[in-house]
């Protein structure tokens, strides 16, 4: 069974897209920044695998 | 959606996250149609934050198995992944087809495996992963960037409306 769809090119995108694509880009850094300076006690879940 | 997520082990520590997409990015009719449908788009994020040991299968098993109850327990959650570009990927596979890959390439087919081994070993169906490639070359010079959708299939027609978005924007 197929899970996984074929994958959609695009080739040469334009400047609009590109321009989305940054701005997604812009957020998810400042997400990962908080992500990364997040306190031990600030998860949903913590995890020690032994 | 608002959630994260820590895992350790050893000197490794990976912490992921799903929150939802700032919908700022994202065109209005796009906007109205995940409003009408009540859509949350939410975006994966995985960052190793210390160890440069090769991830174990154990750590990736435990992130799908959160990332799964997460998207069973929310019905109308679709989840999007882009791969990271910006930061390397310790010891990993470099044999054979691997040895040249960008590594967000490399975490694209990473994702797609897991992912169908996931749906293939829990038996699930009705599930589809959507990977989407962009190529930005001039010249044989530039880059390409690799994102995923995760959605049900009963979600396939907003995919399908993000995906001729990005055509459409692209001017193709």
């Amino acid at each position: 069974m197929a899970y996984t769809k074929e994958t959609l090119v695009i080739n040469n995108p334009s400047e609009q897209l590109l321009k989305v694509i940054e701005k997604l880009r812009e957020n998810k850094q400042a997400k990962l920044d908080k992500l990364r300076n997040m306190k031990p006690e600030e998860f949903s879940r913590r995890v020690i695998l032994s | 959606m608002e959630a994260s997520y820590s895992i350790i082990k050893k000197e490794n520590e990976y912490r992921v996250s799903l929150t939802s997409v700032n919908q700022e990015a994202l065109p209005d009719h796009i906007r109205v149609v995940l409003a009408d449908e009540n859509i949350d788009v939410s975006e994966l994020m995985i960052e190793r934050v210390s160890g440069k040991s090769a991830t174990g299968q154990d750590v990736l098993h435990d992130i799908t198995g959160w990332v799964a109850e997460l998207f069973f327990a929310n019905p109308n959650l679709i989840v999007y992944y882009s791969c990271d570009d910006m930061t390397p990927i310790p010891r990993r596979n470099k044999r054979g087809g691997n040895r040249n890959m960008p590594v967000n390439e490399y975490r694209s087919k990473l994702f797609t495996r897991i992912f169908d081994t996931y749906m293939a070993s829990h038996q699930v169906t009705g599930v589809t992963n959507t990977p989407i490639r962009i190529d930005n070359y001039e010249n044989g010079i530039g880059y390409s960037l690799f994102f995923h959708f995760i959605a049900r299939n009963i979600h396939n027609n907003i995919v399908e409306i993000l995906k001729d978005n990005i055509v459409e924007v692209s001017g193709k």
